[in-house]
């Protein structure tokens, strides 16, 4: 499906060779890459070492000149002054500065966005509680691990709620829980309307959070699209069931050879994911309140990135939780036990989502939108309700229309 | 401004956190505390102990500050891009030259604190040093006078001596003696003649008289107030412990109320004598009339330089002055600040920190390297071989603007003045704001933003 959306992002031609001080050419980096990032979808960059990954977002970012093709982002050359204002950057590692304090670090960036004095502690008191740095917030960052400095790396990246949120290996050195966090937040961003390119050798990351993806080898485009569609295997079925009796199974393999002439080729007991085992742990070690001198994420997104209605019914809920509270029950008790991000994001948001589409729909002109993504995960789950539900009444609208290959804009 | 601003605050305590900013503060105290105890200056007077203390600090505080300047600047961008902080620098919306005149303010803040420090620790060792006892009749009074002071010096009137240089110049030509002489030759001939006839003017011959006199002096005649004659009297002979008879009267003998009593006393060669001469002395239209006979009938004796015979008059207190002096050495390391800066926006840091090594040490020499260029100019006569043979061209003018651009320091060297309780003229400081900050350094700055906005900031990382 053709569409004519306005891309956030876009690459045409792009192309960077490094030469050496007598002009020699030393290395390809990227070769004649074309690249569209549309609004409010997460894009992932993948490729292996030296692939050109860096390169690109570097020369995205104005850091790196192309030798070659065009750049534009948020429709202006990447050196533009008003366009670093619009967006946020994670680079591959944290680079920050040793002496300062976390509170430090994030003030300091956020007076060069020149965020006034009031909004800025503000900001900067709710990143620090999103992750997880408060009780951290006066060392030296020089003293942080490095996913403790990963986190502060995400909070400056932030400090300006960008449109353009561009992550290079944002979970790298982040345990489990952060790196939950981390997908947490891309998709939350995501359902805020925000745009994201992530960049990661964690392949798992990518296919959790990214509706599509471009593979990079060698500098050049190797595949781009849907991270459902590319990664769909068509000539595969898989059926999830409760647990069946050995005679059930053997009934069933009888069934699919005879009926369908297809041979069965493996049946299992899904075991938990080792990842979902470990943040059950952990979150009980954390209800219990162990001591840590680590990180100690509340799990929340931090309010100036909700929005104002976001926030607003936040603080609604807070005080309906406070009210049910028994009579003895110390507010203490209620703030420090954390719950995971994913389901206090989900809680908070699924009854709005829709609400917040609308809206944006209303509000954007038929030029710069397009039908996005849903997110896999908690937003497929979503979708597969609503298409059940949509089968049970019988007559509900239909599912939106599944978004265009990016392969048929180009 | 908001911006900039932020990178300065951000300099500031990166210097301070650092501890390259503290290790300028512990020498400039140790230097302070220190040379008090240590200057002894000529073992005898107070007031030398005094010069010496101030000539050491001062020099000791413009030494440690380069330094500091030079490591500091040359640190403020090499680290952020070597370290790659510079990539959440550039992707947030600051243009890089916003980045960079932040880098220079904060040093020049940082360095304005370090002299105001420097500035309340030398009036305070100043003080303490002048409050030690001395036994050498006047030597309190001469301190007050000669170093804890700001005396403005004025030079003698000197006579036109176009119409005599000409004169001589053209009997010259008549006798044939110039018929050979270029042009550029004529006019060092000419600048000789009148060199020999200033020359002449300030000797004194054996019982001879003369008349100096000191014009355009903004004095209340009748105030009780004194000036100074300053003068230090040369042997024609070479002799440095002659004592020369001398034979002095102020006033203007057109105005008999102005004349003083006539002064006679032997002074000794090769060394300042200063004599107070009452206000009074001045005449209406503000002009100081000097008689001086030379009461020698066989020895001559001259003054020697601008500096052998001048007046002083109070025009400031010694903590302004001292004030004023720092100013200008405040300019200096402005100036340094921006060529650092400069050099680290595309050089590694120990290449920079040569470079700019290398820019002070020209800037503290730059009279002798001048004199170096100028030698190296071919001869003006035809056919004269160029001695830097075919590069000359090429060379010459890199050297000529490169000299032009680095400014020769010893021009803003206030060191002196403060040793000797010389007025620092607040023109001198406005002076060296101009030169040194908003003419060479904007023209160092420029180019540095020009570097940094148009270089690549990252690195090849495939």
């Amino acid at each position: 499906m053709v569409t004519h959306a306005t891309p956030v992002v876009q690459a045409i031609g792009l192309t960077k060779v490094f030469k050496d001080f007598w002009h020699r050419k030393r290395v390809l980096a990227v070769d004649r890459l074309d690249l569209d990032i549309y609004r409010n979808e997460v894009f992932g960059l993948l490729g292996p070492n030296g692939s050109g990954k860096t390169t690109t977002i570097k020369m995205l970012l104005g850091l790196l000149y192309p030798t070659r093709g065009r750049i534009s982002v948020l429709d202006r050359p990447p050196t533009d002054v008003e366009v670093k204002a619009r967006i946020g950057y994670l680079p591959e590692e944290s680079y920050l500065y040793r002496f300062l304090d976390a509170r430090e670090t994030l003030d300091y960036y956020g007076r060069l966005f020149q965020i006034p004095r009031q909004d800025r502690r503000r900001r900067v008191e709710q990143l620090l509680e999103m992750v997880g740095l408060t009780r951290q917030a006066r060392r030296r960052v020089g003293e942080y691990s490095k996913g403790m400095a990963r986190r502060i790396g995400l909070a400056q990246a932030l400090i300006n709620d960008p449109e353009l949120l561009i992550l290079d290996e944002p979970t790298t050195g982040l345990d489990p829980i952060g790196t939950r966090e981390i997908k947490d937040l891309i998709v939350h961003l995501r359902n805020k309307g925000k745009t994201i390119l992530l960049c990661s050798h964690l392949l798992a990351d990518v296919e959790d959070v990214c509706q599509r993806v471009v593979v990079l080898y060698g500098g050049k485009r190797q595949a781009i699209g849907e991270t459902r569609e590319l990664l769909r295997q068509q000539n595969l079925t898989q059926i999830t069931t409760e647990r069946l009796s050995e005679e059930t199974i053997a009934r069933i393999q009888e069934i699919v050879e005879r009926e369908a002439k297809k041979q069965v080729l493996s049946i299992t007991t899904p075991s938990d994911r080792l990842e979902s085992f470990f943040l059950r742990i952990v979150r009980e070690a954390q209800e219990a309140q162990h001591e840590t001198s680590g990180a100690a994420s509340s799990g929340q997104v931090a309010d100036f990135l909700k929005g104002d209605g976001e926030a607003l019914i936040d603080s609604l809920v807070a005080a309906g939780k406070q009210a049910e509270a028994p009579a003895g029950a110390a507010p203490v008790e209620v703030a420090a036990a954390p719950e995971p991000a994913a389901e206090v994001i989900d809680e908070l948001l699924a009854p709005r989502q829709t609400v917040a589409a609308e809206e944006e729909a209303s509000q954007a002109t038929p030029s710069a939108t397009r039908p996005a993504p849903a997110a896999p995960n908690a937003a497929d789950e979503q979708l597969d309700r609503s298409v059940i539900e949509g089968l049970l009444v019988g007559g509900s609208e239909p599912p939106p229309a599944p978004p265009a290959d990016s392969e048929t804009r180009d | 401004m908001y911006r900039i601003w932020a990178v300065a605050r951000h300099m500031i305590a990166e210097s301070i956190r650092q501890k390259i900013a503290l290790v300028g503060i512990f020498l400039v105290v140790l230097m302070v505390t220190v040379l008090p105890l240590v200057t002894e200056g000529d073992g005898l007077t107070l007031t030398s102990r005094v010069q010496s203390f101030l000539a050491y600090s001062m020099g000791g505080i413009g030494a440690v500050l380069s330094v500091v300047t030079v490591f500091l600047s040359c640190l403020a961008i090499t680290d952020e891009i070597v370290n790659k902080r510079i990539y959440t620098i550039a992707t947030k919306p600051i243009p890089l030259w916003q980045f960079f005149v932040g880098k220079w303010l904060g040093i020049g803040v940082l360095n304005a604190a370090l002299l105001l420090f420097c500035f309340v620790a030398i009036l305070v060792g100043t003080w303490l040093l002048s409050k030690t006892q001395t036994t050498v009749q006047g030597d309190q009074e001469m301190l007050e006078f000669e170093v804890l002071s700001a005396r403005h010096s004025m030079q003698l009137k000197e006579p036109d001596f176009g119409p005599a240089v000409e004169e001589q110049i053209r009997r010259m030509r008549e006798e044939g003696r110039l018929d050979d002489v270029t042009p550029g030759g004529e006019a060092a001939i000419r600048d000789q003649i009148r060199e020999d006839y200033k020359r002449s003017w300030r000797s004194l011959g054996p019982t001879q008289i003369r008349r100096f006199e000191f014009t355009g002096l903004l004095v209340d005649r009748n105030s009780r107030g004194f000036l100074h004659l300053r003068f230090k009297p040369t042997h024609a002979g070479g002799l440095d412990d002659a004592e020369l008879p001398a034979i002095i009267q102020f006033g203007d003998i057109e105005q008999p109320d102005t004349l003083t009593p006539q002064i006679m006393d032997k002074y000794v060669a090769e060394r300042f004598h200063t004599i107070e001469i009452p206000n009074y002395a001045v005449n209406d239209r503000g002009t100081l009339y000097i008689m001086i006979g030379n009461a020698d009938p066989e020895n001559s004796y001259m003054f020697e330089g601008s500096d052998s015979f001048e007046l002083l008059y109070g025009l400031g207190t010694f903590h302004w002055n001292l004030f004023r002096a720092l100013s200008i050495v405040w300019c200096r390391l402005a100036f340094l600040a921006a060529v650092g800066l400069l050099l680290s926006s595309f050089l590694s840091f120990p290449v920079a920190c040569m470079g700019c090594f290398l820019v002070l040490i020209v800037a503290s020499m730059a009279g002798f390297l001048s004199t170096a260029v100028d030698w190296v100019s071919p001869m003006e006569s035809p056919g004269a071989q160029d001695p830097l043979w075919i590069i000359g061209p090429l060379v010459r003018p890199l050297a000529q603007g490169f000299i032009w651009l680095v400014p020769d320091f010893s021009k803003y060297d206030p060191a002196g003045n403060i040793v000797n309780g010389r007025l620092v003229p607040l023109m001198w400081v406005i002076n060296s704001l101009v030169v040194l900050v908003f003419i060479k350094g904007l023209i160092v700055g420029a180019l540095g933003c020009i570097v940094l906005t148009k270089r690549e900031l990252a690195q090849v990382t495939s």
